[in-house]
């Protein structure tokens, strides 16, 4: 009696040396998380993990789960059956079409199995033509691959296709981040591609309510909501800008308006990234995108603070941004358009090429400078996603 | 709070609400059943169908009860167009749920055909006149703008329509319409007119399509038959009942010239105040889209919640999309549509409570200005 299981294989970890065992079991905990909810068992052997007895009905889930963990590579839905061969024939037969080119690919890691690799491709393949003869064989470029594995705990797997999944490394194995997260395309996308290298993320949220609307907050409460479908637990921390924005507008040069409020910006993500165990901050800037993004914007906001900030996005272009964005499923809720804080007292020429000397003029003009962030990081919002 | 966004949708009514939860917790059987307890079913949905049917004016026959006017809208430009290879007209100033089904004939063939609107909202009428040929289908015309209160003349228009082009159907967009002109719809000459109850204190999810006598429809839902073959899917009873209640007691508290008053003074002030009333003539007494200079209307909108009056900025169906294709057409540039607010009375808000909600929004404006 054969049964449908998952097939989980994972992808970088199996570089690991001596610490592999950390990041397996990351991976593993975080399987078990994302399945949960749903009845199945879980079995982790080496270099496979198996999803085992589940509702049929509840197959394309348990993929989907999987394609949202970072460090699986890619899943596939196989056939089980014991060591006997004609077991193994009569599932193969069931597996395979009726017309085609195939080949047979097989895999023991059961090293005892009566038959080496080649002889399971000969002799399975022989069967499979012997009962389908409208079936050829083509080990260059088939049709069909139909791959048989071999375990050492009595199971022997067949499937055809693989799934690919997230990749990456596992969630939580590479620090703590603070994203900066907009309502934009980009700054989901920045997070995402950090989580993907194992970094667990808390995201930080500015607004201006009420010159931005509680619809743009609650967008990045969403656009939060998805990237929490591939970093289970993140929090979102909102903070309101419009203190510091109305005292720009009123103190300062208006074409300075962005720079300084980036400037305040980076200097509450600092005390929010010490408060909350995060070692970098995270941006979605892309070199050269708007006037806050040149090599000089970046440079006097970069200068007042001495975490690493990340750019994973420095140097994509808008398409490419948006493909990642379309396949992790945030595009759509980005291009709904509610103002983000960067357009409130937007100048109509702002600087392209500020200097820290001038900027620091601006702010000087600014008395109760570090009361407005301490007021601003007083009044943060925890929204749990 | 002073609530002022009942274009949007309205507070329901408590006899609607007590139609509702009687439809609920005692006749809450099947309609479509066979025993007693369903017949008395049946027999309190034709009830509130006749209530209805009174109350706006048309034969009870002629209407069918949808979940919403966007429903309507939709079967009409699905099912209701006789001439398959005639054309379509609609105003520029339709809500999206026409424009939209429109938009979709048009991606698969059909000539639709848009007529202008006037600096003050309704249907540019010569404009429209020369559209027509022997070969319009359609011709779709909202009855109370959405955006701006302005009120289309459909009887006259249907009229003209008509004589220029007999074969073609005109439907008319009546969510802002209904019961609020006090025009009864077979007075306007119409083939279809669609309308939501929960402009009117009914809740949301239960509207109606009027089809004119004699006219045959093609379903746009299949299945059990019910309401005469024509919209299949068991009867909201509940939300029927709300309906009906909610017409009655709108009707009831319903004073056209009274709004009126209302409305005007409401211009008086915030002109005085330095705002421009869009669309001035021909106007529902219920809508009053007013453009606040220098301010943007998402911003007004944010802190004359904050102190306690809740006004729309645009219709809500459409708030989440840049811009504003209707008070575009009507000549707006982008910055007088930034700065449109639109303030939309029930029929109980009183004198008091508009003036003060006026007086706030001003406030408001000007601590904008301020800044």
């Amino acid at each position: 009696m054969s049964e449908n299981v998952v097939l989980i294989r994972y992808g970088e970890l199996y570089l690991k040396g001596k610490n592999k065992d950390y990041f397996e079991n990351m991976l593993k905990d975080n399987i078990r998380a994302k399945l949960s909810d749903i009845s199945c068992k879980l079995y982790f052997g080496r270099g496979r993990y198996v999803v085992k007895e589940y509702a049929m009905c509840d197959e394309n889930a348990v993929i989907d789960r999987l394609k949202h963990v970072f460090g699986v590579h890619s899943v596939s839905v196989a056939k089980r059956c014991g060591y006997d061969f004609n077991e193994i024939v009569e599932l193969a037969l069931s597996v395979m079409p009726d017309k085609g080119t195939f080949r047979v690919s097989a895999h023991r890691s059961y090293k005892k199995y009566p038959l080496d690799s080649l002889q399971i491709n000969m002799q399975l393949g022989e069967k499979i033509l012997q009962a389908k003869p409208q079936l050829t064989v083509d080990l260059h470029a088939p049709d069909y691959v139909l791959h048989v594995d071999v375990r050492e705990n009595g199971d022997v797997y067949l499937y055809r296709d693989a799934i690919r999944c997230a990749g990456g490394m596992p969630y939580g194995t590479g620090g703590r981040g603070l994203l900066l997260l907009s309502g934009g395309i980009d700054s989901p996308v920045a997070g995402y591609m950090l989580a993907k290298r194992g970094m667990s993320l808390t995201a930080l949220h500015f607004h201006s309510y009420p010159y931005t609307s509680q619809a743009a907050k609650e967008k990045a409460v969403d656009l939060a909501r998805i990237l929490g479908e591939f970093c289970p637990h993140i929090k979102l921390k909102c903070v309101s800008l419009t203190e510091i924005q109305q005292t720009i507008h009123k103190q300062c040069k208006p074409n300075y308006m962005i720079t300084l409020v980036r400037r305040f910006m980076m200097r509450i993500a600092q005390r929010v990234a010490a408060e909350n165990g995060c070692g970098c901050i995270i941006n979605g800037e892309s070199l050269g995108q708007v006037a806050s993004q040149t090599l000089e914007s970046i440079t006097v906001t970069n200068a007042v603070v001495d975490l690493p900030v990340f750019r994973p996005l420095i140097g994509m272009d808008k398409d490419e941004i948006i493909e990642i964005a379309e396949k992790i499923g945030t595009f759509k809720k980005s291009i709904e358009p509610y103002e983000d804080c960067c357009t409130v007292f937007l100048p109509d020429f702002p600087l392209i090429k500020p200097t820290i000397e001038k900027v620091e003029e601006q702010e000087s003009r600014i008395e109760n400078y570090n009361a407005l962030i301490d007021a601003a990081i007083e009044n943060i919002e925890t929204v749990e996603i | 709070m002073i609530y002022l966004d009942n274009a949007a949708t309205t507070k329901v009514y408590d006899c609607a609400v007590k139609a509702a939860c009687a439809a609920m917790s005692v006749n809450f059987y099947n309609p479509n059943t066979t025993y007693k307890s369903g017949v008395l079913v049946r027999e309190c949905i034709e009830n509130a169908r006749n209530q209805i049917a009174a109350s706006i004016g048309a034969h009870a026959s002629e209407i069918v009860f949808t979940s919403c006017a966007t429903e309507s809208n939709n079967w009409v430009f699905s099912c209701g167009i006789k001439n398959k290879k005639g054309n379509v007209i609609i105003s520029a100033g339709e809500h999206s749920s026409v424009y939209e089904s429109a938009m979709q004939l048009k991606s698969r063939g059909v000539d639709v055909r848009t007529a202008p609107i006037t600096r003050d909202g309704i249907v540019d009428e010569s404009a429209l006149l020369n559209l027509i040929d022997e070969n319009t289908a359609l011709v779709s015309l909202i009855h109370v703008s959405n955006e701006t209160g302005a009120v289309n003349p459909i009887k006259r228009l249907t009229k003209l329509i008509k004589s220029k082009s007999p074969r073609a159907l005109v439907h008319s967009d009546g969510v802002q319409g209904l019961v609020k002109t006090g025009e009864p719809i077979s007075d306007l000459g119409v083939d279809y007119y669609s309308a939501s109850a929960h402009k009117l204190g009914a809740p949301k999810g239960i509207g109606l399509l009027y089809i004119r006598q004699g006219l045959n429809v093609a379903p746009l839902l299949y299945g059990g038959g019910q309401e005469r073959g024509l919209r299949s899917g068991t009867q909201n009873t509940p939300y029927i009942s709300a309906f009906a209640a909610a017409v009655t007691e709108f009707k009831h508290l319903a004073n056209i010239g009274e709004i009126t008053r209302l409305r005007n003074e409401l211009c008086v002030f915030f002109v005085a105040n330095g705002c421009k009333i869009i669309g001035q003539s021909q106007n529902s007494g219920y809508i009053l889209c007013v453009s606040i200079p220098d301010v943007k209307a998402e911003i007004l909108q944010n802190i004359a919640h904050d102190n306690g009056v809740i006004i729309g900025k645009g219709a809500a169906c459409s708030g989440s999309k840049r811009g504003n294709r209707v008070l575009s057409a009507m000549g707006l540039n982008a910055k007088e549509i930034e700065s449109c607010v639109r303030i939309s009375l029930a029929a109980d808000t009183s004198r008091e409570e508009a003036m003060e909600a006026a007086k706030i929004i001003i406030q408001a404006a000007n601590q904008i200005r301020s800044l």
